[in-house]
Order: structure tokens, then sequence, then C-alpha cells
């Protein structure tokens, strides 16, 4: 099984299109698992051969902006979502944070039931409210099948990733924990918040900070007798390189 | 040195009761809030008594409540080493938490049984429906929980206002 996480930057870097239109035709991939998705993200999903799992998120009446695409070698058995957009409080006037959720689907392959979860974590500078998140998101997982999950996590601050690879312990595992930087904040986005701000300035004189911000996390029964490899492609599709996880059979030594 | 954050003490394979505490709300930094983190092998959950009740707090922009949440009483609401607002009626800035004292051990011990009566607490805690500056407050919540197991040796500080409110 190979499956692929981007952050798909909101349709910004000019990359992207070409990158994911080859993709999909080549059908390299069982699942995408995507953040940020827009209209003209999932109107190149819609016209490939791939399903594409896309909900209403119901807190802040707009669309989700998370999106699993999947092969038709895999069958649709049922959604959930949970979202993050009222976890993270701000001053002076309280606004909501549309892209921050998990959108988890339960699909069918190859006779087995598995959980694949795209999930996008808030990306502001309070470590506190991604742990927050994470909480729910262990609470909000089934515990009896193969999980997989995968999403843009904002790790950017010293020890986060330990911290939340120990709040998941021990259900989940996190498969991407020696893999190097996948954000680049020269390719970052002008936002109306702080880390953005501080990105953009520094991307006009060439300075910028590498982050492990992808990862892909498993529990036991998905992992069982596999072997998972995971790497950066080197594409350069949004301010977050995409991460691939492919599974195989264990051999025994 | 910098303090120890709750989530790098956790041990998925034990459990683990902490006691967290930060500054009250300004003016009164010279009081104590507190709250317990419980690590049940692996499952993390906070509870605490903030002035908010549930359903109040349950607005966009202010963090959730979660179904574990009753009056008064918080579970998860907040990450576990997040303390509460360093101003009032601004949700943000907020105080980050120091561990005060914990407690761990596996099936059997006084941990193991602390974790169950903090777990069950939203349906056992007394006053949970109910809040004073004075007390009932934070404070009495943390004390009726530790108070039940002296032999665990954790006290709250001094300046925990409210912990030893009666009805």
């Amino acid at each position: 099984m190979r499956i692929l996480s981007l952050n798909c930057q909101k349709d910004y870097n000019l990359g992207l299109p070409p990158f994911l239109t080859k993709t999909l035709a080549a059908d390299t991939y069982d699942i995408l698992l995507l953040q940020e998705v827009t209209r003209p993200v999932l109107e190149l999903l819609a016209n490939s051969k791939y399903s594409v799992l896309n909900v209403f998120d119901e807190q802040v009446r707009q669309q989700s902006e998370l999106a699993i695409a999947y092969r038709p070698a895999l069958t649709f058995r049922s959604h959930q979502f949970l979202s993050f957009a009222t976890l993270r409080p701000e001053m002076p006037i309280p606004f909501n944070h549309a892209p921050f959720g998990a959108l988890l689907g339960i699909l069918d392959y190859a006779g087995d039931t598995y959980a694949f979860c795209s999930m996008h974590l808030d990306s502001g500078i309070r470590s506190s409210v991604r742990v927050l998140e994470l909480m729910r998101l262990k609470q909000f997982l089934p515990k009896d099948v193969p999980v997989l999950f995968a999403g843009d996590f904002n790790f950017g601050l010293p020890g986060e990733l330990s911290r939340a690879a120990r709040l998941l312990a021990p259900d989940f595992h996190c498969a991407t924990r020696r893999l190097g930087g996948t954000l680049d904040s020269r390719y970052s986005e002008y936002a109306n918040h702080l880390p953005n701000k501080i990105a953009r300035i520094g991307a006009v004189f060439g300075l910028g900070v590498k982050l492990r911000a992808d990862h892909f996390f498993t529990n036991a029964l998905f992992s069982r007798g596999k072997s998972l490899s995971c790497r950066i492609l080197p594409d350069r599709v949004s301010d977050h390189s995409p991460i691939e996880l492919v599974t195989s059979a264990q051999t025994a030594k | 040195m910098p303090r120890a954050s709750v989530e790098s003490l956790i041990k998925p394979d034990r459990y683990q009761v902490f006691l967290m505490a930060c500054p009250a709300t300004f003016p009164f930094t010279f009081a104590t809030h507190p709250w317990l983190v419980i690590n049940r092998k692996g499952i993390v959950s906070r509870h605490g008594v903030g002035y908010r009740q549930a359903p109040l707090a349950q607005r966009p922009g202010l963090h959730s409540c979660t179904a574990g949440c009753a009056g008064h009483l918080h579970k998860d609401s907040r990450a576990p080493s997040e303390g509460i607002e360093v101003f009032p009626f601004f949700v943000w800035p907020t105080w980050n938490g120091h561990v005060v004292a914990s407690i761990e051990g596996g099936e059997g011990s006084v941990a193991a049984r602390m974790v169950e009566v903090i777990a069950g607490s939203a349906q056992t805690y007394p006053y949970r429906h109910r809040y004073r500056f004075l007390g009932p407050n934070s404070n009495t919540y943390a004390a009726w929980a530790l108070n039940q197991f002296p032999e665990s040796g954790i006290r709250l500080p001094w300046n925990a206002f409210g912990k030893g409110y009666k009805a």
C-alpha cells in the first residue's frame, strides 16, 4: 500500500496542479491524505479515477479543507469528522480556524477494514492548543481496526514531537520520527498572524527554517506484519513537501 | 533550569497523578490555581474546576467543553499544562502550568486508585455546580481529591485559598 500526505497550501504554489495531475494520472498511490484543499484541487481529484471524501464542517458552517482521495480498489464504508476550528481562543474578537480538524475514512482494502485519517493541527505559536487537539484526536480514533493518520501537525517548537508521541502512546506510533524537515518557511504565504508574518520577512532575505511538521502515525494493528518505509518527496508543490509511506510484507530474518 | 512539561513525564505503562498549578488570574496572582492531570496507562486527561459553567464555556473561541464536563468541573477543556487566563475577561494569554507534585504506580497502587476517583469525579464531586471566590473553587476540588488519599503525601500549597472549604 502506498499513501501520500500533502498540505496543499490552498493551491498557493504554482507547482501543485502539475504535481497532482501527474500523481493522479500515474496512479502511484492508493490513498492521498490532503490538507488545505480548495475547490481547484477538489476539481482535479474529481476529474481523476480517484474517489474523494470531503465533508462540510458544521461547526463553522463551511466546507472542510481536509480530503481523502482513494483508488477504486478501496471501498468506502463510513466517515467521521472532528473539527478543531474553535479550540484556539483569539483576542480581541474570537474567531474560528476552519482548516483545522481530522477527517476519518473507514475503507475496505483487500478484504480488510482500515481507518485512514487526514488531519491538520493548529498553526499558532501555542503548543498547548496542539496538545489539546491531539488528546481529542486520540479519543476520536477507533481502537479496533488498523489506523493510519497523517497530515500537518505544525510541530515547530523544540520537543513537540516527543511530547506528542508520549501523549499518543501506547496506542499510536510515529512512523516518521527520524524523517527530516518538511515545512520550508520560505515558501509560506502571507497570512494575518505572527508565524506567517515572521516567515515572510525572513523569506525576503532568503532566510528560512525547515520544520518537521508532517508525520504518519499508525497503531499496532496497522503495522503488524508489515514493514513501513517513509520518505520526503523532492517536489516543491507547497510550503510543505509531500511525504509518502509504503507498506510491504515483513520478511522473516 | 526550565520546569519539565507534564507531557514529557507521561509513562504509557503506568498510572500517574500530577498536581498542576499556576498563579490565579490578575490581580490575585499571589493565590494558586490547581488542577489534576491523570494518566491511565496512556490515556491522559485533565480535571479541574473553573468559574465558567460547562454550557457557558462552550462558545466559539473559548475552550470548548467535552462530554465529561459537569457544571464547573471540566475535563479536557484545556491542554494538561495550560494554565488559566492571566487577565480577567481575556481568553489569552494564559499562564503556563507546572507540576507541583506527582505520584505513580502500577495496578492496585495508590496512584491507580486516585486515578479512578478523579476520573469519576464528574459524578461524585459534591460542589460541581457551585463556585465561589473563597470556596468551593478549584482549590476545594483538588483538596477533595487529595484528602481521600492521605497516603499519597501530596499536599496543596499554603496559598491554595479554599482548600479547607466546609459547607
